[in-house]
C-alpha cells in the first residue's frame, strides 16, 4: 500500500528531472542522452513512433537542448513533429477527459499546452529556421503561428494570441523574403506585444515600400528618427528589471537595455563541435550607401539599398518546472474555492474538520533558472545593444496563476471522491469488519495512486530572450554571444545587402 | 456474502481503471497488406493520394488546352519544370519535390515536349530556389530560359487556408500550376486545383 502511495507522487516532471539536473550542471549533451533514453531512441535523430502521449513533450525538451547545441536541423524535425503532436493532442482532449480530472488523476487525458507554449513551438522553430537562412521554413512557421495567434484570439482572447518575439521573426522573414506589406503586419503585432525599440527605424524604413499603417507604426513614424545602429541609446539607464516586462495581459513599453561586454571577456567556450554550418549570407542586388554620403533620410525610399544586417537571439536560463507537492486542506481550500461546487466546497470542509484529510497532492510552480542573468552581444570587439524580446518565465508564472485554483479544485474533488469510495466500501463490507476497513483503505489507496500531479509542462524552454539587431558595413565580422557564462563566438561575412541570423540558447 | 463480494468488485473496478493493460507496440506493414492503407489521411500534410488527385486534374485541363496545339505545332519544344513554391502553412517541401518529379513523367510520356532533366542543372535550380525565397523576378526567366536551354517553364505555387476551431483543424491547399513561355514572360497555361486535409474529432 505503501508502495502504492509513493507511485502517486510520481509523474511527468520526475521524467525529466535528470536531464534538467544535466542542464543545471552544464552537461547538455548528458541532458539529450537522458532524453534519448526516455523516449526510447539512441539518437537524436530518431523520433519515437508514437506520440500520443507524452513524448511530444520530451521532443519539445530535446528540441531546445538540440538548439543549445547548435543542432538547428534537428531542433527543427523535433519541434515540427511535437507541434503537430501537441495540435493533435489538443484537438482529442473531450469532455471525458476534464471529468477525469475531477474523478481519476491530475494528468488524466492528453496534455493540453497553454497558449503561451503553443506559441512559442513556432517561434523557436523559426530561430532553427532564420539561423540556416532558410525564408521558406521560417514563414511556414510564421503562417503555423498566425493560424494558431487567429486561433487564441477567437477562444481565449486578444492577450492571449500575442506574442512578441514570434511576430517580430516573422516579420523579419517577410522583411527578408521582399514582402514589406506582410512584414509591417507582423512588426505590428509585435509592436502590439512591447514597444521594441530596434523596430523602429525598422519600421520607418519599411514604410517607404508598404502603405500599411496602423496607430502604432504612424506614432513610431511621428517621432524623430535616430541611426538605427545607436538605437541602444534611446533608451539609456533603464535597469534590467524594466526590461521584461509582465505578461501580456497588462502590456507595458519593452524599452531596450544596453548590455555592457566585459572588456576581458574571452569566449571560453567555441561553438559546439557538432554545431551544423551556418550558411554565408547571401548578398542582395543593392548597394549600401558609404559614410559622409547622403543620409538614409534623404534617399527617395523606393530606391533604398537593402540594409547589411545582423540579428542575434539569445536565450537563456529556463522557466520553471512542475513539481508535485502536498499542501494542507485548509490553504487549498482558501486557493480553490471559487473554483469548486459549493456542495464540494462545503464537503470538503465538513471532511477536513473531521480531520479525514489534512493534505492534497497537486502540481506546483518550481523557481525559474537564469532570470536575472545579463546576456552580452558584441560584434568587432565592441558592445552591443540586446532587448528583452519576452520573459518567457514570467509568461509560465501567469499561465500557471490563471489555471492554479482549478487544479487545486479538482484535486480536492479527487480527494473527496476517494474518501466516499472508501466509505462506500467500507459500508457496504460493514462497517466494523476487517473486510470493510481494509476495502476502504485499499480503494483510498489505489485511487491515490492513480492520482498523479500533473506536472506536465514544456520545461526546457528558456527562461528569457533577448534580441539584438545592427546595421553593419559589409564584410566579415566577429561576432560574440554570451549568456550564463557561456560564451559562443562566429566569424560571419556579409555581403552587401545580406543577412544573418545568430542563436545563443544557454538552458542552465 | 454478496454482501462481502460486492465492495470487492468494486475495489477491482477501480483498480482496473487504474491499470489498463499496454497493448502492443506499431508493427511495419505493406501498403497492399492493409486494405485503404494509402487512402487514410494521417496528418494535414499533403500524401501520395492527394498529390496524384492535384496532379491528374491538372494534367487533364492540360491536355484540352490550346497549349498542346502550339506545342504540337512547334513539334516537341523544350519544358523545364521549376520548382513550386510553398506558400502554405505546412512543410510539404518534399511532397512538392515528389510532385515536380510527377509533372515531369507526365510531360515526358504525353510526347508533346522535349522535358530538361533538372537535375543537370542544380546549380541553376538552387539559384531559382533562392529567388523564391526572396522576391521574384520574372526577368530572371528569360535569363534562366537561354542558360537551360528551355524554351517553356512549369512552375507553379501551392497556398493554403489553414483554419483551427475548437476540436477540429483544416487546410485547403489550392495548387496554381502555371506554363510560362521562356522568351515572353508569358502565363500560356494556368489552373487551379484543390485539395481539403482536416483533422477531425
Amino acid at each position: 500500500m505503501a508502495g502504492l502511495l509513493g507511485l502517486g507522487c510520481a509523474g511527468h516532471a520526475s521524467r525529466t528531472e535528470g536531464a534538467r539536473d544535466a542542464l543545471d550542471a552544464g552537461r547538455p549533451k548528458e541532458a539529450l542522452a537522458l532524453l534519448n533514453e526516455e523516449l526510447g531512441v539512441d539518437s537524436p535523430k530518431q523520433q519515437p513512433d508514437d506520440l500520443s502521449g507524452d513524448d511530444a513533450l520530451l521532443l519539445l525538451d530535446r528540441s531546445m537542448v538540440l538548439q543549445q547545441l547548435g543542432r538547428y536541423s534537428l531542433s527543427s524535425a523535433d519541434l515540427q513533429a511535437a507541434d503537430k503532436a501537441i495540435d493533435l493532442l489538443d484537438l482529442s482532449r473531450g469532455t471525458a477527459d476534464d471529468i477525469g480530472k475531477y474523478l481519476f488523476s491530475d494528468d488524466t487525458g492528453p496534455y493540453k499546452a497553454p497558449p503561451y507554449e503553443k506559441l512559442l513551438i513556432n517561434t523557436m522553430n523559426m530561430v532553427n529556421y532564420l539561423v540556416r537562412h532558410d525564408l521558406n521554413g521560417a514563414r511556414v512557421e510564421a503562417r503555423r503561428l498566425a493560424v494558431m495567434q487567429q486561433y487564441l484570439k477567437e477562444h481565449e482572447g486578444q492577450g492571449a494570441a500575442l506574442t512578441g518575439p514570434g511576430s517580430y521573426l516573422a516579420g523579419f522573414a517577410f522583411e527578408k523574403s521582399g514582402r514589406a506589406d506582410e512584414a509591417l503586419r507582423y512588426y505590428d503585432e509585435a509592436l502590439q506585444y512591447g514597444d521594441y525599440r530596434s523596430l523602429h527605424p525598422v519600421v520607418r524604413r519599411m514604410t517607404g515600400s508598404s502603405g500599411y499603417r496602423s496607430p502604432r507604426i504612424r506614432k513610431i513614424l511621428e517621432t524623430p528618427a535616430v541611426s538605427e545602429s545607436g538605437a541602444a541609446l534611446e533608451a539609456p539607464g533603464r535597469s534590467r528589471a524594466q526590461a521584461f516586462r509582465e505578461p501580456r495581459r497588462r502590456p507595458t513599453p519593452t524599452p531596450y537595455f544596453a548590455v555592457e561586454v566585459d572588456e576581458g571577456a574571452q569566449p571560453t567556450a567555441p561553438p559546439p563541435q557538432e554545431a551544423e554550418q551556418i550558411p554565408a549570407a547571401k548578398a542582395g542586388e543593392a548597394k549600401i550607401p558609404e559614410t559622409g554620403k547622403k543620409s538614409r533620410t534623404e534617399i527617395p525610399s523606393r530606391q533604398r539599398p537593402k540594409p547589411t544586417e545582423l540579428l542575434v537571439v539569445i536565450n537563456y536560463g529556463r522557466v520553471p518546472a512542475k513539481y508535485a507537492q502536498r499542501i494542507p486542506i485548509g490553504l487549498a481550500l482558501t486557493w480553490a474555492a471559487g473554483h469548486m461546487p459549493p456542495g464540494k466546497a462545503a464537503e470538503a470542509n465538513r471532511l477536513a474538520a473531521q480531520g479525514l484529510v489534512t493534505w492534497i497532492n497537486y502540481p506546483a510552480l518550481g523557481k525559474p533558472r537564469g532570470q536575472y542573468d545579463v546576456p552580452e552581444f558584441s560584434i568587432d570587439g565592441e558592445p552591443a545593444p540586446l532587448e528583452a524580446a519576452i520573459g518567457i518565465d514570467l509568461e509560465a508564472r501567469a499561465a500557471w496563476k490563471d489555471a492554479q485554483g482549478a487544479v487545486i479544485g479538482a484535486a480536492i474533488t479527487r480527494m473527496i471522491s476517494r474518501v466516499v469510495a472508501g466509505e462506500v466500501a467500507r459500508t457496504a463490507a460493514g462497517r466494523d469488519s476487517i473486510w470493510g476497513i481494509l476495502l476502504s483503505l485499499g480503494t483510498q489507496a489505489t485511487l491515490t495512486a492513480a492520482d498523479t500531479p500533473d506536472t506536465r509542462s514544456w520545461a526546457m524552454l528558456p527562461a528569457r530572450m533577448a534580441i539584438g539587431r545592427k546595421l553593419v558595413r559589409p564584410g566579415v565580422h566577429d561576432v560574440t554571444l554570451g549568456a550564463r557564462g557561456n560564451y559562443r563566438a562566429a566569424k560571419i561575412t556579409l555581403e552587401e545587402g545580406g543577412w544573418a541570423v545568430l542563436n545563443l540558447t544557454v538552458l542552465n | 456474502m454478496i454482501r462481502q463480494i460486492a465492495p470487492l468488485c468494486l475495489g477491482l473496478s477501480l483498480l482496473g481503471l487504474t491499470t489498463l493493460p499496454a497493448c502492443g507496440g506499431p508493427q511495419p506493414v505493406r501498403g497492399e497488406e492493409v486494405e485503404g492503407l494509402d487512402d487514410e489521411a494521417f496528418s494535414t500534410g499533403l500524401d501520395r493520394r492527394d498529390l496524384e488527385k492535384m496532379l491528374s486534374e491538372n494534367m487533364k485541363v492540360l491536355q484540352s488546352s490550346a497549349i498542346i496545339k502550339r506545342w504540337e505545332a512547334e513539334k516537341s519544344p523544350t519544358i523545364a519544370v521549376l520548382p513550386l513554391k510553398n506558400e502554405t502553412s505546412e512543410h510539404v517541401e518534399s511532397a512538392l519535390e515528389s510532385l515536380m518529379t510527377d509533372i515531369e513523367t507526365r510531360l515526358v510520356n504525353a510526347g508533346h515536349v522535349t522535358v530538361i532533366n533538372r537535375e543537370l542543372q542544380p546549380q541553376l535550380i538552387e539559384e531559382i530556389r533562392s529567388q523564391y525565397s526572396e522576391a521574384f523576378d520574372q526577368s530572371n526567366i528569360a535569363r534562366w530560359g537561354k542558360q537551360i536551354g528551355a524554351r517553356y517553364f512549369v512552375t507553379g505555387k501551392v497556398f493554403s487556408a489553414d483554419e483551427r476551431k475548437e476540436d477540429e483543424r483544416r487546410v485547403q491547399y489550392f495548387l496554381f500550376l502555371q506554363i510560362i513561355d521562356a522568351e515572353t514572360s508569358a502565363t500560356v497555361f494556368q489552373n487551379k486545383t484543390s485539395v481539403t486535409k482536416a483533422l477531425v474529432n
